[in-house]
C-alpha cells in the first residue's frame, strides 16, 4: 500500500476567544487572554513567541489535554470544550495527534522504528479505526525505510525526532501537532525534519501545527501565528510579518517595532485609503 | 505476538527493575508457599521425633491372647491374629508382627546353686544374636549366652532340663555374646531376657534366684509346654505414618481393633494414640507461630512489592503518558502500566513455589529428617493468595501512573502527597499498631500467664509503631544537622542530610527496614532463648550431664561407694528415687547437689544455697560396720536374771536386716566377740542396741542392772588389727533410748570414754527396751514443689521408699524436681537411707554425674560390685525438642526473618539508590564545579546509612522490645509443666552476631549503590540535561 496525498483531508480549526487559566497557589496564572485564531483544514503553519507565551497551551488545548478556562475551540466538527474524556481520547486516538517537544517522550527507547509506528498506532487499532499504512510502509514514505528495525537507543537525535513524528503520523491524524520538532538537531537534521513535515501536510492532507522557536521552520512554514502574552501578536504569511487586530482593537504590535515605541508612548493615527499610520509626534519632531 | 516481543525489550531494557520485582515477587510466593509447606513437613517431623522419642514396644502393639470360651490354642489364634492383621493392612503401619513365647524356670547350675531365667522363642532372633560358636536353636534346642553358659558349666551339646510342666530337656546348640540388648527387636524385653545376674529383687516377693540370661530357642519347644502364654508384638514403622495418613491409620487400627477384641479378647496395648496425641499439641502450637510469622513475612513481601511497583513504575511513566497521549483505550493503558509486573508475578508464581520445595528439600535432611514433602492444596492455594496480593499490591502500586492527569506528565507538575494525607497514613498505621498491643494486652496475650501463638504479632506491630515515629522524627534530627554544617567543611555530611530532609519519603524506607529488623532481632533473640530454655529443661529433666541407672547389690551402700568413686564430691552424687507414681520422692547427696546437679535458678524462689543447707543433715551419722566381726568390752553391774543378751540389730543398704549378737552377759568386765551376718559383709549400720531377756523363763526377774560398753571395735577379717567402729561409741547424746525402761550416758571415768546403760525393772513392759544411735527426728528437712498442696508444710508427711511413712518439713518450694516433674518432694539421701525400716520397693537407684566426670568413677563403681544397667544424657532429650513442634516453629521464624530481612535491605538500598539515581544530574553538577568524587561518594554514602541506619537501629530496639513484651507469652514447649519456668534469656552472642551481619551487608549494599550512582553522574549527562 502506498501513501497518497489527500488534499483535503485535514481538519480546520477556530479559537474563539480562548483563554486558559492555571490555577496555582499564589493565584491563577493567566496562559491565554483571548486568543482567536483561524487555521484552514490542510494547512501548515507554525507557532512562534518566547517561552511563557502560551505556544504550548495552545497546543495543549488543541490535542484536548486541557480545556479552555473561557471561549471557544472548534477542530472540524469538534466543539472540544463539549467532548467528554472519553470523545477526546478517541480524538487523539484517531483525528488529532501531538508530537511532544522531546523525542525520548514519544518513542520506546528500547523498541525499533517500526515498534514504536505500531505503539503508536494501537490506540487507533483498539477503536477499530484502521490506519491506511503498516508501519514499514509509513517509514518507508516518509523516507525512513532503513530505520525501521533499528531500536530507537540506536538512533542519532535527528533521527530520533524524524521517527518520533513519523510515531505521531501513524495513526493517520487529520491534525498533526509538533511541539519543537528541531530542538537540539543541527541543521542538517533540521532541514530534513521541516521536509519531513511538508511532506506529510502534502502527501497526506493532514493539518499540520508546530510550536517553534526555530526560525528556520518559520522561515519555511507558509503562515506563522507568533503568541504574545498569551495572546496572537502577529502573524506572517509568506515572509510577510503582519499585525493582528484583536477582537477588542487591540493590536499587538512587533517586538522590533515595540522597541521604537516603548509603553506610553503617545501616537497619533491617520487614517488613509490604504489603512491607518501610526505616528510618534516626538520622533517627528526629532526627524524635523 | 508483537507485543510480547515488546514486552520483553522492556523487561531487557530495565532488567535490573524487572530483576528486583521477581525476586522480590518470587520471596512473597515464596514466603507464603514456605509456610504451610513447612508445616506440612515438620508435622511428620514432629510425629516422628515424638514416636522415635518412645520405647518401641509403647508406640508399638502388643496383644497377649485370652482363653475364650470356645477353647482352642492361645498359640493359634495368637498366629491367626498375625495373619488377620496382614489382611486388614496393618503392616502399611507396622512391620510385619511376631509371636513372642516365653517360660519362666528355674534351673541348677554349676556348684548346685539354683537360678532363674527365662525359655524365650522370638521370630528372628537368630538373625539379632551374634553367634559365637554353634548355630541357629531349633526344637528342643536352645542358644544361651557365654556367661549363661559359665554359670551353669555347660558348653556346646551340653543338655539342660528345665522342671516344668512338663519338665523338658534342651540342648545347648549355639553360644552368643549380649550384642546390644537394647535394640528394637527386643520390643523392650531386654530387662527381663537379659537379667544375668545376683537376685536383685528378692524382698518384694519376687524370686530370691540369681538370674541368667533367656535361653533362646525355636517356638515348638515352649508350645508344646502347657500355659504358655503368646504376645503378638507389632512395631510401628515410624517412616510410614504421616499426618495426613491419619484417617486411613484409624481406620485400619480401628478394624484391627475390633478384631483382636472380638476374636483373641485382647484389648490392643499400644501408647501410640497418646504419643500422637501429644505430637498433635506440639503441631496445633507450631502451626499457630508458623502461620502468624508467615503471614507477617508475606505482607512484608507485599509491602515491599509495592514500594517497588510504585518505585519502578516511575520508569514506565513515560511509556503510560503516551499511551494515553495516544488515546489507548483503557484497557490498552492498563496493559501498558501493568503487563510488566504482573509478567514478573507469573513468571515469580511458579518460580516461587518451586523454590520453595527446593529450600524444603535442602532444609529437610538438615532440620525435618525423615519427613515427607507434599504439596497439599493449601499450599497452592497460599501460593495463588500470595499471587492476588501482589496483583493488589501492583496495581496499587501502579496506580498512581495510571491516574495522573497526561496534562500534568506534560508539564512536569511534580505530584504530591499532600503532608495531610501523609499524616493521615502515619496515624493511621500508628493508631492500628498501638490498637494491636493494646487488644493483645487487653486479651491477656501479652500477658505471660498463658502461652499464646498470636503473641508473636506483638513484635511486628512494636515495629510498625517505633518505625512510623521514627520516620517523623528523623527528618527533624536532620534539620538540625543541616544548620549545623551549614557552612561548616562538612560537605558531605552536609550534602547527605539534606538529601533527606529535601526527600523525607525516602525515609518511607525505614518503615519496611526497622520492620523487617524487629522480626529478625525477636527471632533471633526468641530462637536463643527456646533454644537455652531447651538445654536447660533437657538438663534439669535428667537431672544431671550424665545419669547412671545403678543396681546396687544388698551388701553395697550407694553413699559409700560413690564417696570412694569421687573423693571430692565434684562429679558425682548418689540419688535413689521413686520408681511408681504414687510415690515422689526424690534423695539426693545434699553436698553434693550444687556441684553436679542442674538446678536453675529460677526453679525456685529459695536460693540453691538456702536449700542445700536446709537439706544438709544434722543426724549424727549412722554407725557403720564394715568388718567381718566386731568386739565388744562390756562391764555388767547388777546380776539380772536372767541374764541379758546384747544384741546389735543390722541392717544393710538393701534394707535386709541382721543381728549381731554377743551372747549373754556375765556381771563384771568382759570382752565379748561375735561375727557379723553375712547380709553385712558389704557393711551395714546399727539400727539399735538392745539387752534381751528371755520373758517366757517363769520364776522372779531381775531386771535392774547397769551396762558400762567401754570399747566397740571392728576388723575385716580374723587375724587382722581392731580398729574403733565410728562415731565411737562413747559419742555424748549419740544413743537415745528407743523405748521407756532404759537410760544412756556417757562417762570418761578412769580416762576411758565409755557408753553407759542403765536398765530398769520394766518386767511389765511388752517392748523390748534398746537405745538406737542418732535417732531421727521426728520430722525430717525436705522441699517440695509448688504443685504439692499440704495443709501443714511444717509436718508432711510422705511415703518412704520402703512405703512406711515420713515426716517432712516443707517449707521452701520448688517448680518442678529432676525426673519427677512438677509433684514430687526432695530429701537428704542418708536422711532417706536412715529412715527406713524395710527394704526400699519400686526405687531407683541412680548415680549423677556432673559434665567432666572422670570416667575412673564409673570404673570404680563398677569394681564396688555396682551394675551400670543404663546411662542417660540430655543429648536425645534436646535433639528431640530441637525436632519437636515448637522448635521448627522458631526456626521456621528465624528463617523467615532472615529473609525479611535481607528483603528489606534489598528493598531500601534500591528505593535509595533509584532516588539517588535521578539526581544524576545534580551529581554530574557538583563534580563539574569541583567537588570531589570522594566527599561525593562520602555523601551518598551517608545519605544511604541515614536511611538504612536509622532502620536498622529502630528494628532492633523494636526487636529487643517485642521481644521483652512477646516472648514471656509465645510458648516455648507444649506442656509447661514438670520443668522449670520458661526464661526469657537474652543470648548477647546470636543478637550481636545478627546485627553485625545487617551492618555488614548494609554497608555493602549501600557501597555498591553508591558507587553505581557516582558513575552515572557523568560530564555526558550534563550535556544531554542542558541541552
Amino acid at each position: 500500500m502506498t501513501v497518497e496525498t489527500v488534499p483535503s483531508r485535514g481538519l480546520d480549526i477556530h479559537f474563539d476567544g480562548v483563554v486558559h487559566l492555571y490555577p496555582s497557589q499564589e493565584g491563577d496564572v493567566v496562559a491565554l487572554r483571548g486568543v482567536d485564531l483561524d487555521v484552514e483544514a490542510g494547512e501548515e503553519f507554525a507557532l512562534l513567541g518566547p517561552s511563557g507565551s502560551g505556544k504550548s497551551t495552545v497546543l495543549a488545548l488543541l490535542a484536548g489535554l486541557q480545556r479552555p478556562s473561557a471561549g471557544q475551540i472548534q477542530i472540524g466538527p469538534y466543539e472540544m470544550s463539549k467532548l467528554s474524556n472519553r470523545q477526546l481520547l478517541r480524538l487523539r486516538a484517531t483525528e488529532v495527534s501531538l508530537v511532544l517537544q522531546d523525542p525520548a517522550r514519544n518513542l520506546l527507547p528500547y523498541a525499533t522504528a517500526s515498534q514504536n509506528i505500531e505503539f503508536a498506532q494501537r490506540g487507533a487499532r483498539g477503536r477499530k479505526h484502521r490506519p491506511p499504512w503498516r508501519p514499514a510502509e509509513l517509514l518507508e514514505q516518509l523516507g525512513m525505510g532503513g530505520l525501521a528495525n533499528r531500536t530507537i537507543a540506536t538512533l542519532s537525535g535527528g533521527e530520533q525526532q524524524r521517527v518520533a513524528i513519523a510515531s505521531g503520523v501513524a495513526p493517520a491524524p487529520r491534525l498533526l501537532l509538533v511541539d519543537e520538532p528541531t530542538s537540539q538537531l543541527d541543521s542538517s537534521s533540521r532541514d530534513q525534519v521541516i521536509e519531513l513535515l511538508h511532506r506529510i501536510n502534502q502527501q497526506l492532507g493532514s493539518t499540520v501545527v508546530s510550536v517553534t522557536h526555530d526560525q528556520a521552520v518559520a522561515r519555511a512554514m507558509p503562515r506563522t501565528v507568533t503568541i504574545r502574552d498569551g495572546r496572537v501578536g502577529a502573524e506572517g504569511r509568506r515572509g510577510e510579518e503582519y499585525a493582528v487586530v484583536g477582537r477588542d482593537g487591540s493590536v499587538q504590535l512587533p517586538p522590533d517595532v515595540l522597541e521604537m515605541l516603548p509603553p506610553g508612548t503617545l501616537l497619533h493615527v491617520r487614517r488613509h485609503s490604504a489603512g491607518v499610520d501610526l505616528r510618534n509626534p516626538e520622533l517627528e519632531r526629532h526627524d524635523q | 505476538m508483537n507485543q510480547l516481543r515488546l514486552l520483553l525489550r522492556a523487561m531487557r531494557w530495565r532488567a535490573g527493575a524487572a530483576a528486583a520485582l521477581l525476586i522480590v515477587a518470587t520471596v512473597a510466593v515464596l514466603a507464603a508457599t514456605a509456610g504451610p509447606l513447612y508445616l506440612d513437613t515438620a508435622n511428620d517431623s514432629v510425629l516422628h521425633s515424638t514416636l522415635l522419642a518412645n520405647p518401641v514396644a509403647s508406640t508399638g502393639i502388643t496383644i497377649i491372647p485370652s482363653p475364650t470360651a470356645n477353647g482352642g490354642s492361645l498359640v493359634s489364634r495368637a498366629q491367626e491374629a498375625l495373619l488377620e492383621a496382614r489382611r486388614i493392612g496393618l503392616y502399611r503401619f507396622y512391620y510385619p508382627g511376631k509371636m513372642v513365647l516365653d517360660q519362666g524356670f528355674g534351673v541348677v547350675g554349676a556348684g548346685g546353686i539354683r537360678y532363674g531365667g527365662s525359655l524365650v522363642a522370638d521370630p528372628g532372633q537368630c538373625g539379632v544374636l551374634h553367634f559365637l560358636a554353634g548355630h541357629c536353636p531349633g526344637v528342643g534346642e536352645v542358644a544361651i549366652t557365654e556367661r549363661t553358659a559359665t554359670a551353669l558349666g555347660a558348653h556346646l551339646g551340653t543338655v539342660v532340663t528345665l522342671p516344668g510342666s512338663p519338665t523338658i530337656s534342651v540342648k545347648v546348640v549355639g553360644l552368643v555374646a549380649l550384642g546390644n540388648p537394647k535394640q528394637s527387636f527386643w520390643f523392650g524385653e531386654e530387662p527381663n531376657y537379659f537379667d544375668f545376674g545376683p537376685a536383685l529383687a528378692c524382698g518384694i516377693g519376687a524370686s530370691c534366684l540369681p538370674q541368667l540370661d533367656s535361653f533362646f530357642t525355636a517356638g515348638a519347644t515352649i508350645s508344646r509346654l502347657s500355659s504358655v502364654q503368646p504376645v503378638d508384638e507389632f512395631v510401628l514403622r515410624i517412616d510410614s505414618v504421616h499426618t495426613t495418613d491419619a484417617a486411613a491409620f484409624n481406620r485400619v487400627f480401628g478394624r484391627f481393633s475390633t478384631y483382636t477384641n472380638q476374636a483373641l479378647l485382647a484389648p490392643v496395648s499400644t501408647d501410640l494414640g497418646k504419643e500422637t496425641t501429644a505430637a498433635g499439641r506440639q503441631s496445633e502450637l507450631m502451626q499457630s507461630i508458623v502461620l502468624v510469622v508467615d503471614l507477617q513475612l508475606v505482607l512484608l513481601a507485599l509491602f515491599v512489592l509495592f514500594g517497588l511497583v510504585a518505585r519502578t513504575a516511575e520508569a514506565r511513566e513515560k511509556e503510560v503518558a503516551l499511551a494515553k497521549l495516544r488515546g489507548f483505550r483503557t484497557r490498552s493503558l492498563l496493559l501498558v502500566g501493568l503487563l510488566e509486573p504482573v509478567a514478573v508475578l507469573c513468571v515469580a508464581l511458579p518460580l516461587g513455589i518451586v523454590l520453595a520445595l527446593l529450600a524444603m528439600r535442602v532444609a529437610q535432611p538438615l532440620v525435618l529428617p525423615g519427613a515427607i514433602i507434599t504439596i497439599q492444596p493449601i499450599v497452592l492455594v497460599a501460593a495463588v493468595a500470595a499471587f492476588a496480593g501482589g496483583l493488589v499490591a501492583t496495581v496499587f502500586g501502579a496506580r498512581r501512573i495510571l491516574t495522573r492527569r497526561l496534562a500534568d506528565e506534560l508539564r512536569a507538575v511534580e505530584p504530591r502527597a499532600s503532608s495531610t494525607a501523609r499524616a493521615a497514613l502515619d496515624a493511621a498505621a500508628l493508631a492500628l499498631a498501638l490498637a494491636g498491643i493494646v487488644e493483645l494486652l487487653a486479651a491477656g496475650v501479652l500477658s505471660g500467664s498463658q502461652p499464646n501463638p498470636v503473641a508473636a504479632f506483638a513484635p511486628g506491630l512494636v515495629a510498625v509503631a517505633v518505625a512510623v515515629v521514627g520516620v517523623r522524627v528523623l527528618p527533624l534530627l536532620c534539620a538540625v544537622i543541616v544548620r549545623r554544617t551549614r557552612n561548616s567543611r562538612w560537605l558531605a555530611t552536609g550534602l547527605a542530610v539534606r538529601q533527606v530532609v529535601r526527600r523525607p519519603t525516602s525515609l518511607r524506607q525505614v518503615t519496611v527496614l526497622a520492620i523487617a529488623t524487629g522480626l529478625a532481632c525477636f527471632a533471633v533473640t526468641g530462637w536463643a532463648a527456646a533454644g537455652i530454655n531447651r538445654t536447660v529443661r533437657a538438663d534439669f529433666v535428667l537431672g544431671a550431664a550424665r545419669v547412671l541407672t545403678v543396681q546396687v547389690p544388698n551388701s553395697v551402700n550407694i553413699e559409700h561407694a560413690v564417696d570412694t568413686a569421687d573423693p571430692s564430691g565434684r562429679y558425682a552424687m548418689a540419688v535413689m528415687l521413686s520408681s511408681i507414681p504414687s510415690q515422689n520422692l526424690l534423695a539426693v547427696q545434699v553436698s553434693r547437689l550444687r556441684q553436679v546437679a542442674y538446678w536453675p535458678k529460677n526453679i525456685s524462689a529459695t536460693s540453691e544455697s538456702r536449700i542445700v543447707k536446709w537439706l544438709t543433715p544434722h543426724l549424727q551419722p549412722a554407725m557403720y560396720l564394715t568388718g567381718s566381726e566386731v568386739r565388744a568390752t562390756i562391764t555388767m553391774q547388777g546380776n539380772p536374771t536372767p541374764p541379758p543378751d546384747l544384741v546389735f540389730n543390722l541392717v544393710n543398704s538393701g534394707g535386709h536386716q541382721g543381728v549381731a549378737d554377743f551372747g549373754f552377759l556375765s556381771p563384771g568386765t568382759h570382752t565379748y566377740t561375735t561375727a557379723l551376718p553375712a547380709t553385712c559383709s558389704g557393711g551395714c549400720h546399727v539400727l539399735s542396741l538392745e539387752p534381751l531377756w528371755n520373758q517366757s523363763q517363769t520364776g522372779p526377774q531381775q531386771v535392774s542392772y547397769l551396762l558400762t560398753i567401754a570399747s566397740l571395735d571392728e576388723r575385716g577379717a580374723p587375724g587382722s588389727p581392731w580398729k574403733a567402729a565410728t562415731p565411737r561409741l562413747a559419742d555424748p547424746g549419740y544413743w537415745s533410748p528407743s523405748a521407756p525402761g532404759i537410760q544412756t550416758s556417757a562417762t570418761s571415768g578412769g580416762g576411758v570414754a565409755a557408753l553407759v546403760l542403765r536398765v530398769k525393772d520394766n518386767v511389765n513392759d511388752s517392748s523390748l527396751p534398746g537405745v538406737v544411735p542418732g535417732a531421727m527426728p521426728q520430722t525430717i528437712p525436705g522441699v517440695m514443689t509448688q504443685a504439692n498442696s499440704v495443709s501443714d508444710p511444717a509436718d508432711t508427711t510422705v511415703e518412704d521408699f520402703d512405703g512406711s511413712s515420713l515426716n517432712l518439713n516443707v517449707p521452701f518450694r520448688v517448680a518442678a524436681l529432676p525426673q519427677l516433674g512438677y509433684q514430687g518432694f526432695l530429701v537428704d539421701l542418708q536422711t532417706a537411707i536412715r529412715g527406713e525400716n524395710a527394704p526400699p520397693s519400686q526405687t531407683e537407684t541412680q548415680v549423677w554425674l556432673a559434665r567432666g566426670a572422670p570416667s575412673s568413677i564409673e570404673r570404680s563403681l563398677r569394681a564396688q560390685g555396682i551394675r551400670i544397667t543404663g546411662v542417660r544424657t540430655p543429648g536425645p532429650d534436646i535433639a528431640r525438642m530441637n525436632h519437636g513442634g515448637l522448635a521448627l516453629a522458631y526456626l521456621f521464624f528465624l528463617f523467615a526473618a532472615g529473609a525479611a530481612a535481607l528483603l528489606a535491605i534489598g528493598a531500601a538500598v534500591f528505593s535509595v539508590f533509584m532516588t539517588s539515581r535521578r539526581r544524576a544530574f545534580e551529581l554530574a553538577v557538583l563534580r563539574a564545579i569541583g567537588v570531589p568524587s570522594r566527599t561525593l561518594m562520602r555523601s551518598l554514602l551517608g545519605e544511604q546509612l541515614l536511611v538504612l541506619g536509622p532502620g536498622v537501629l529502630l528494628g532492633i530496639g523494636a526487636g529487643l522490645l517485642g521481644a521483652l513484651m512477646a516472648l514471656p507469652s509465645v510458648p516455648e514447649f507444649a506442656s509447661s509443666v514438670g520443668a522449670p519456668p520458661v526464661e526469657l534469656v537474652f543470648a548477647v552472642v546470636p543478637i550481636v552476631a545478627m546485627v553485625v551481619v545487617l551492618v555488614v551487608l548494609l554497608a555493602v549494599a549501600a557501597s555498591l549503590a553508591s558507587l553505581a550512582t557516582l558513575r552515572l553522574a557523568t560530564w555526558d549527562r550534563l550535556r544531554t540535561e542542558i541541552t
